[in-house]
Protein backbone atom coordinates (compact mmCIF):
# COMPACT_ATOMS: atom_id res chain seq x y z
CA UNK A 1 0.00 0.00 0.00
CA UNK A 2 1.70 3.22 -1.10
CA UNK A 3 -0.44 6.10 0.18
CA UNK A 4 -3.78 6.22 2.38
CA UNK A 5 -5.90 9.21 1.51
CA UNK A 6 -9.01 10.20 4.43
CA UNK A 7 -11.86 12.00 2.65
CA UNK A 8 -15.01 14.37 4.40
CA UNK A 9 -17.83 12.88 2.37
CA UNK A 10 -20.24 15.20 0.36
CA UNK A 11 -22.92 14.50 -0.82
CA UNK A 12 -22.52 15.67 -4.77
CA UNK A 13 -24.30 13.23 -6.89
CA UNK A 14 -28.15 13.23 -6.44
CA UNK A 15 -27.62 10.04 -8.90
CA UNK A 16 -25.78 8.19 -6.61
CA UNK A 17 -28.25 9.59 -3.77
CA UNK A 18 -31.26 8.21 -5.42
CA UNK A 19 -29.71 5.02 -6.23
CA UNK A 20 -28.62 4.58 -2.47
CA UNK A 21 -32.21 4.98 -1.30
CA UNK A 22 -33.49 2.69 -3.74
CA UNK A 23 -30.89 0.17 -2.17
CA UNK A 24 -32.07 0.33 1.41
CA UNK A 25 -36.10 0.58 0.54
CA UNK A 26 -36.35 4.90 0.89
CA UNK A 27 -38.28 6.55 -1.13
CA UNK A 28 -36.41 9.66 -3.16
CA UNK A 29 -39.05 12.43 -3.12
CA UNK A 30 -37.78 14.62 -6.13
CA UNK A 31 -38.16 18.68 -5.47
CA UNK A 32 -40.21 18.05 -2.24
CA UNK A 33 -39.54 21.17 -0.68
CA UNK A 34 -40.38 20.64 3.06
CA UNK A 35 -39.35 17.32 5.38
CA UNK A 36 -41.45 16.05 8.37
CA UNK A 37 -39.75 16.68 11.52
CA UNK A 38 -40.87 17.22 15.30
CA UNK A 39 -42.37 20.90 13.71
CA UNK A 40 -40.35 23.27 16.87
CA UNK A 41 -36.61 23.19 17.33
CA UNK A 42 -36.22 22.70 20.85
CA UNK A 43 -32.97 23.55 21.47
CA UNK A 44 -32.49 20.26 23.30
CA UNK A 45 -29.73 18.53 20.68
CA UNK A 46 -26.05 20.40 20.97
CA UNK A 47 -24.03 17.87 19.99
CA UNK A 48 -20.82 18.13 17.24
CA UNK A 49 -23.29 17.02 14.61
CA UNK A 50 -26.36 19.03 15.23
CA UNK A 51 -27.50 20.71 11.96
CA UNK A 52 -27.50 24.01 13.52
CA UNK A 53 -23.64 23.82 13.86
CA UNK A 54 -22.97 22.42 10.84
CA UNK A 55 -24.34 25.31 8.69
CA UNK A 56 -28.16 24.24 8.64
CA UNK A 57 -30.03 27.75 9.93
CA UNK A 58 -31.88 26.74 12.65
CA UNK A 59 -34.83 28.78 11.01
CA UNK A 60 -34.81 26.90 8.09
CA UNK A 61 -35.37 23.41 9.48
CA UNK A 62 -37.85 21.34 7.84
CA UNK A 63 -37.24 23.23 4.64
CA UNK A 64 -35.39 21.54 1.99
CA UNK A 65 -34.79 21.03 -1.93
CA UNK A 66 -35.57 17.27 -2.25
CA UNK A 67 -36.67 14.77 0.67
CA UNK A 68 -36.12 11.22 1.41
CA UNK A 69 -39.43 9.16 3.21
CA UNK A 70 -40.42 5.46 4.45
CA UNK A 71 -42.52 4.27 1.86
CA UNK A 72 -45.68 3.07 3.27
CA UNK A 73 -45.43 4.97 6.67
CA UNK A 74 -46.87 8.16 6.40
CA UNK A 75 -45.80 8.63 10.48
CA UNK A 76 -42.32 8.44 9.85
CA UNK A 77 -40.49 11.52 10.06
CA UNK A 78 -38.08 12.07 6.21
CA UNK A 79 -34.64 13.27 5.66
CA UNK A 80 -34.25 16.78 4.06
CA UNK A 81 -31.71 17.26 1.21
CA UNK A 82 -30.54 20.63 1.36
CA UNK A 83 -28.71 22.60 -1.48
CA UNK A 84 -25.25 24.21 -0.13
CA UNK A 85 -23.76 27.01 -1.79
CA UNK A 86 -20.98 25.20 -3.04
CA UNK A 87 -23.61 22.90 -5.14
CA UNK A 88 -23.13 19.85 -2.64
CA UNK A 89 -25.99 18.57 -0.60
CA UNK A 90 -26.67 18.43 3.36
CA UNK A 91 -29.29 15.84 5.05
CA UNK A 92 -30.75 17.03 7.95
CA UNK A 93 -33.41 14.53 10.27
CA UNK A 94 -34.88 14.45 13.46
CA UNK A 95 -33.76 11.53 15.42
CA UNK A 96 -36.79 12.07 17.41
CA UNK A 97 -38.25 8.06 18.49
CA UNK A 98 -35.73 6.77 15.53
CA UNK A 99 -37.97 9.01 13.22
CA UNK A 100 -40.86 6.61 14.19
CA UNK A 101 -39.49 4.14 11.46
CA UNK A 102 -37.06 6.22 9.38
CA UNK A 103 -33.47 5.22 11.08
CA UNK A 104 -34.35 1.52 11.14
CA UNK A 105 -34.03 2.03 7.37
CA UNK A 106 -31.79 4.75 7.28
CA UNK A 107 -29.18 3.56 9.79
CA UNK A 108 -28.60 5.72 12.97
CA UNK A 109 -27.03 9.01 11.78
CA UNK A 110 -28.35 8.15 8.49
CA UNK A 111 -25.22 5.30 8.42
CA UNK A 112 -26.50 2.88 6.23
CA UNK A 113 -27.50 5.95 4.11
CA UNK A 114 -23.93 7.19 3.73
CA UNK A 115 -22.68 3.96 3.57
CA UNK A 116 -24.84 2.72 0.31
CA UNK A 117 -23.95 6.19 -1.23
CA UNK A 118 -20.44 6.24 -0.82
CA UNK A 119 -20.43 2.33 -2.32
CA UNK A 120 -22.58 3.78 -4.79
CA UNK A 121 -19.93 6.42 -6.30
CA UNK A 122 -17.14 4.91 -5.64
CA UNK A 123 -18.62 2.06 -8.10
CA UNK A 124 -19.80 4.50 -10.43
CA UNK A 125 -16.24 6.79 -10.57
CA UNK A 126 -14.27 3.38 -10.53
CA UNK A 127 -15.97 1.72 -13.28
CA UNK A 128 -15.50 4.56 -15.52
CA UNK A 129 -11.50 4.49 -15.26
CA UNK A 130 -11.36 1.19 -16.10
CA UNK A 131 -11.67 -0.80 -12.53
CA UNK A 132 -14.34 -3.31 -11.76
CA UNK A 133 -15.60 -3.78 -8.23
CA UNK A 134 -14.67 -7.47 -6.99
CA UNK A 135 -16.40 -7.30 -3.25
CA UNK A 136 -17.23 -5.86 -0.13
CA UNK A 137 -15.77 -6.74 3.47
CA UNK A 138 -17.57 -6.00 6.91
CA UNK A 139 -14.89 -5.14 9.52
CA UNK A 140 -15.07 -6.27 13.06
CA UNK A 141 -14.44 -2.54 14.00
CA UNK A 142 -17.95 -1.41 12.16
CA UNK A 143 -15.80 -0.20 9.03
CA UNK A 144 -16.80 -1.57 6.01
CA UNK A 145 -14.31 -2.25 2.93
CA UNK A 146 -14.78 -2.01 -0.99
CA UNK A 147 -12.20 -3.84 -3.24
CA UNK A 148 -11.78 -2.42 -6.81
CA UNK A 149 -8.91 -4.54 -9.14
CA UNK A 150 -7.61 -2.77 -12.35
CA UNK A 151 -5.66 -5.04 -14.70
CA UNK B 1 -1.91 -5.49 -11.81
CA UNK B 2 -3.14 -3.16 -8.92
CA UNK B 3 -6.05 -2.15 -6.62
CA UNK B 4 -7.85 0.57 -4.76
CA UNK B 5 -10.04 -0.15 -1.22
CA UNK B 6 -12.31 2.49 -0.45
CA UNK B 7 -12.75 2.02 3.33
CA UNK B 8 -16.28 3.40 4.84
CA UNK B 9 -15.41 4.21 8.62
CA UNK B 10 -18.20 4.13 11.42
CA UNK B 11 -17.26 8.12 12.12
CA UNK B 12 -18.12 8.49 8.47
CA UNK B 13 -15.02 9.61 7.16
CA UNK B 14 -13.84 6.95 4.02
CA UNK B 15 -10.33 6.06 3.10
CA UNK B 16 -8.76 5.44 -0.04
CA UNK B 17 -6.02 3.31 -0.06
CA UNK B 18 -4.19 1.85 -3.45
CA UNK B 19 -1.78 -1.68 -3.37
CA UNK B 20 0.37 -2.42 -6.18
CA UNK B 21 1.25 1.40 -7.75
CA UNK B 22 3.87 3.56 -6.38
CA UNK B 23 5.26 6.91 -6.36
CA UNK B 24 3.04 9.72 -8.13
CA UNK B 25 1.31 6.82 -10.28
CA UNK B 26 -0.59 5.83 -7.02
CA UNK B 27 -2.05 9.61 -6.16
CA UNK B 28 -3.00 9.84 -10.16
CA UNK B 29 -4.81 6.55 -9.42
CA UNK B 30 -6.86 7.85 -6.83
CA UNK B 31 -7.65 11.29 -7.80
CA UNK B 32 -11.27 10.61 -9.32
CA UNK B 33 -12.55 8.46 -6.89
CA UNK B 34 -11.09 11.12 -3.93
CA UNK B 35 -12.70 13.84 -5.98
CA UNK B 36 -15.74 12.38 -6.01
CA UNK B 37 -16.72 11.91 -2.75
CA UNK B 38 -15.51 14.94 -1.39
CA UNK B 39 -12.56 17.00 0.58
CA UNK B 40 -9.20 15.12 1.08
CA UNK B 41 -8.35 16.05 5.07
CA UNK B 42 -5.57 13.69 5.52
CA UNK B 43 -2.92 11.81 3.24
CA UNK B 44 -0.34 9.92 4.21
CA UNK B 45 2.62 8.23 2.05
CA UNK B 46 3.60 5.04 2.92
CA UNK B 47 7.04 3.34 2.87
CA UNK B 48 6.03 2.00 -0.35
CA UNK B 49 5.57 5.05 -1.96
CA UNK B 50 8.70 6.63 -0.83
CA UNK B 51 10.88 3.42 -1.26
CA UNK B 52 10.14 3.51 -5.11
CA UNK B 53 10.55 7.68 -5.20
CA UNK B 54 14.24 6.94 -3.66
CA UNK B 55 14.80 4.12 -6.54
CA UNK B 56 13.92 6.60 -9.31
CA UNK B 57 16.30 9.10 -7.76
CA UNK B 58 19.45 6.89 -8.08
CA UNK B 59 18.52 6.27 -11.24
CA UNK B 60 18.31 9.47 -12.54
CA UNK B 61 21.57 9.97 -10.78
CA UNK B 62 23.53 7.43 -12.22
CA UNK B 63 22.13 8.48 -15.92
CA UNK B 64 23.53 12.03 -15.64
Amino acid sequence: MSHVATVDIEIKSLESLRAACAALGLDFREGQKTYKWYGTWMRDYSSENAAYRNGIDPSKYGHCDHAIGVPGNDRAYEVGVVLQQDGSYKLVWDFYCGGFGLMDLTGHDCSKLMKAYVGDVAKRTLRKKGYSFVGTKELADGSVELLFNHA
Amino acid sequence: MHKIVVKILPNGKTEVSVDGLHGASCKDATKAIEAALGKVVDDKKTSEYHKVAKVDANLRQEGS
